[in-house]
C-alpha cells in the first residue's frame, strides 16, 4: 500500500508531476525518431548516442553563439543538433545500402563509439569548474518553464506539435506511406518502383534527427549543460515508447506518459529507500521484456486508421 | 607477448563462436554484452562466497546458460519479438549486475576480496586450453554432425528441416543456449585477469563478438582473421596506455567500435 501511494504520489505533487511530464516530452520527441526507422523496417538501437550528440552540439554552438539574438542561436544550434545526429544514423543506412550490413548492429556500434569520445570532449576540451560537464548556456537560451517547480517547459507543446505533424505525415502523405510500405514489405516496394534508396536514407537521417533535437530540448528545457551520461536510458526509453505506442505517433504521447509516470515513481521509491541501485533500468528491461511479446503489443494496439494505405502509395 | 595476446584473446574467441551458434540460426543474441558482464559479475560473487574458482564458474556458466533458456523458452512460446526481447535481456542482466552488487557488496564499484587474487601467468594455460577445445569441439560439431549441419541451415532454411519433421524451434533455443554458456564463459574469464570485478566489465566485448561474426560472414577463415584484427585491437586498446600515455581514454574506450565500423566499411559488399 505504502508503495502504491508513492505512485500515487507522483501525480498529485506539482514537482513530480510537472518533472514526470518534462520526462515523458523526451521520450515523446525520441520515440517519434525510432518510429521513423521502425516504420522503414529497421531498428535504430542507436538512440542514446544520437541524443547524446545533439544535446553535447546545442551545449557548444549556444556558447559559442552567446552574442548572437537568441531565436537564431537556438535555430542554428537545434539545425546542427539535428543534422549531425541525422548524419550519424545516416551512415547506417549507407552502410547497409553499400555494404548491406545489419542496419541495427552499426546504428548500436556508431552510438557506442559517439559516447566515449563526447565524454572525452566535455573532459578535455569543454569543460570549466569541476563538473564534467560543459559551461551553463546564457540564460537567454533557457527555455521558460511552464509549471514550477518543476523542469516542465515549452518543449511540451513542441513535442505534441511534432507528434501531430508526424501522425500527419504517416497518415496523410504519400511519402510517409510508401515508408510504411518499405518496412511492412520491401520487396512490394522494389516491384512497385518505389525509390527505396530515398526512403530508407530519409526514415534513417529523420530518425537521428529527432533523436538529435530530444537532445538539443534536454539542453535548453532541462539541464542548461551537458553534462557526460545525461542520455543515459533515455534512447532505450524512446524504443520502448515507441513499441508500447505501436508505432502510432499519436499513441506515444500515452504511452511516454506511462513510462514516465513507472520511471519517476520508481526513482522516488529507490530514493526513499536508499536503494542506490538503478532500478529505472531494471523496469526499463522488463517493460521492454514485456512489449516484445505480440499479444501484449497488440493488446495495447488500436486498429489501424488507414485502411486504404495501399491506395495512396504509387 | 604473442601468448599474452592469445591469452587476453580467449574471451572473444569464446563469445564470438557463441555468436556464430545464434547468427547460424537466424537470432542474433544482443544479449551477449549484458550477459558477459553478468557472468563476470557471478564468478566474482561464487568465487568469493565458496573459495573456489571452479566452482564460481559453473555456478556462474550454469545459471547464466539457465536464464537465457528460460527467457527464450518464453520468448518462443509466446511468439515475442526475439530482436527486442534480446535487447531487453541485454538491459536486464547489466542492471542485475547492479542490483546484485549493492545487495552483495553494498557497492556499485569496483569489488577486490582476498578470496579473488590470481597470478595472471598462471592463468594462461588452463584460459587457452579451456578455449581451444571449447572451439574445435564446436567446429568438429558444426562441421562433422548432422545436427551440427541442422544448426548451420536453422536459421537460412528453417523450411527444410521443418519439412523433415524437426522442431525449428528447437534449435533456435538451443542456439541461444550455447551462445549464453560461451558468452558466460568468455565472462567468467574476464575478472580472473585483472583479480577483481569492476562494472561494464565487457566493454562491448558482446558487440564485438557478434560484428565479427557479422564480419566472417559464417566462413571459418573469414571469422579467424576477424577475430585476429579484433583481439589484437582489444589488446592494444587494453595495453595501449601503458606505452603511449598522452593518448586520451575517451579515445581507447571507442577505438574497438571505430575499428569495427571501419572493417564494416572496407568490406566487400555482401549479397
Amino acid at each position: 500500500m505504502e508503495n502504491l501511494s508513492f505512485f500515487l504520489t507522483t501525480l498529485t505533487t506539482p514537482y513530480y508531476l510537472g518533472s514526470m511530464l518534462n520526462t515523458a516530452t523526451l521520450f515523446v520527441i525520441a520515440s517519434l525518431g525510432a518510429i521513423f526507422c521502425t516504420k522503414s523496417g529497421e531498428l535504430n538501437l542507436g538512440g542514446e548516442g544520437q541524443i547524446y550528440l545533439g544535446g553535447f552540439i546545442t551545449a557548444i554552438l549556444l556558447n559559442a553563439f552567446s552574442t548572437l539574438p537568441a531565436f537564431f542561436a537556438i535555430l542554428f544550434s537545434f539545425l546542427a543538433a539535428m543534422f549531425f545526429s541525422g548524419f550519424l544514423t545516416l551512415l547506417s543506412a549507407i552502410l547497409k545500402k553499400s555494404k548491406n550490413t545489419s542496419f541495427l548492429l552499426t546504428s548500436f556500434i556508431i552510438s557506442a563509439a559517439i559516447i566515449p569520445i563526447i565524454d572525452g570532449f566535455i573532459a578535455n576540451r569543454f569543460n570549466e569548474g569541476t563538473l564534467l560537464a560543459t559551461p551553463f548556456i546564457n540564460e537567454r537560451f533557457r527555455f521558460p518553464i511552464i509549471f514550477p517547480p518543476s523542469s516542465l517547459n515549452v518543449s511540451f507543446f513542441i513535442a505534441i506539435v511534432l507528434m501531430i505533424l508526424i501522425y500527419l505525415f504517416f497518415s496523410k502523405t504519400k511519402f510517409g506511406s510508401q515508408i510504411e510500405v518499405y518496412g511492412i514489405s520491401p520487396e512490394f516496394a522494389i516491384y512497385s518502383g518505389l525509390n527505396i534508396t530515398k526512403i530508407s536514407f530519409v526514415s534513417a537521417f529523420m530518425s537521428g534527427a529527432l533523436h538529435g533535437l530530444t537532445g538539443a530540448l534536454a539542453i535548453c528545457g532541462t539541464y542548461y549543460t551537458c553534462h557526460t551520461s545525461f542520455a543515459v536510458g533515455l534512447g532505450w526509453n524512446a524504443l520502448s515508447v515507441a513499441m508500447i505506442a505501436s508505432n502510432n505517433p499519436i499513441l506515444t504521447f500515452p504511452a511516454a506518459i506511462f513510462l514516465a509516470w513507472i520511471l519517476t515513481s520508481a526513482e522516488r521509491i529507490s530514493m526513499f529507500n536508499n536503494a542506490n541501485y538503478d532500478i529505472s533500468s531494471l523496469i526499463q528491461a522488463i517493460i521492454l521484456f514485456i512489449i516484445s511479446i505480440p499479444f501484449v503489443a497488440n493488446a495495447l494496439k488500436k486498429k489501424d486508421k488507414n485502411p486504404d494505405v495501399n491506395a495512396k502509395i504509387i | 607477448m604473442i601468448l599474452d595476446i592469445f591469452t587476453h584473446s580467449c574471451p572473444l574467441i569464446l563469445a564470438s563462436t557463441g555468436a556464430l551458434f545464434s547468427e547460424l540460426s537466424g537470432l542474433l543474441a544482443l544479449f551477449l554484452d549484458g550477459l558477459i558482464s553478468f557472468a563476470a559479475f557471478l564468478c566474482f560473487l561464487f568465487t568469493t562466497k565458496t573459495s573456489s574458482v571452479t566452482l564460481g564458474f559453473i555456478l556462474s556458466t550454469l545459471i547464466c546458460t539457465f536464464l537465457v533458456f528460460i527467457l527464450s523458452f518464453i520468448i518462443k512460446k509466446t511468439k515475442a519479438n526475439p530482436f527486442i526481447a534480446s535487447i531487453a535481456m541485454n538491459l536486464l542482466f547489466s542492471s542485475l549486475v547492479s542490483l546484485f552488487s549493492n545487495i552483495f557488496f553494498n557497492t556499485r564499484g569496483v569489488l577486490f576480496d582476498s578470496n579473488f587474487v590470481f597470478i595472471p601467468k598462471t592463468l594462461s594455460f588452463p584460459t587457452i586450453s579451456i578455449t581451444t577445445v571449447l572451439v574445435v569441439a564446436s567446429l568438429l560439431f558444426l562441421n562433422f554432425t548432422q545436427k551440427g549441419t541442422y544448426f548451420k541451415i536453422v536459421g537460412s532454411n528453417p523450411d527444410v528441416l521443418t519439412a523433415r519433421g524437426i522442431n525449428v524451434s528447437n534449435y533456435e533455443i538451443a542456439a541461444w543456449c550455447i551462445a549464453a554458456f560461451f558468452g558466460a564463459m568468455a565472462g567468467c574469464f574476464l575478472p580472473l585477469r585483472i583479480s577483481s570485478f569492476v562494472p561494464n566489465i565487457s566493454s562491448g566485448r558482446g558487440w564485438m563478438a557478434l560484428a565479427i561474426v557479422f564480419f566472417g560472414r559464417k566462413k571459418i577463415l573469414r571469422i579467424a582473421f576477424a577475430v585476429i584484427i579484433f583481439c589484437g585491437t582489444d589488446y592494444f586498446a587494453t595495453y595501449i596506455q601503458n606505452y603511449i600515455p598522452t593518448i586520451p581514454s575517451s579515445f581507447v574506450l571507442a577505438l574497438p567500435y571505430l575499428v569495427i565500423i571501419l572493417l564494416m566499411a572496407l568490406d566487400k559488399k555482401k549479397n
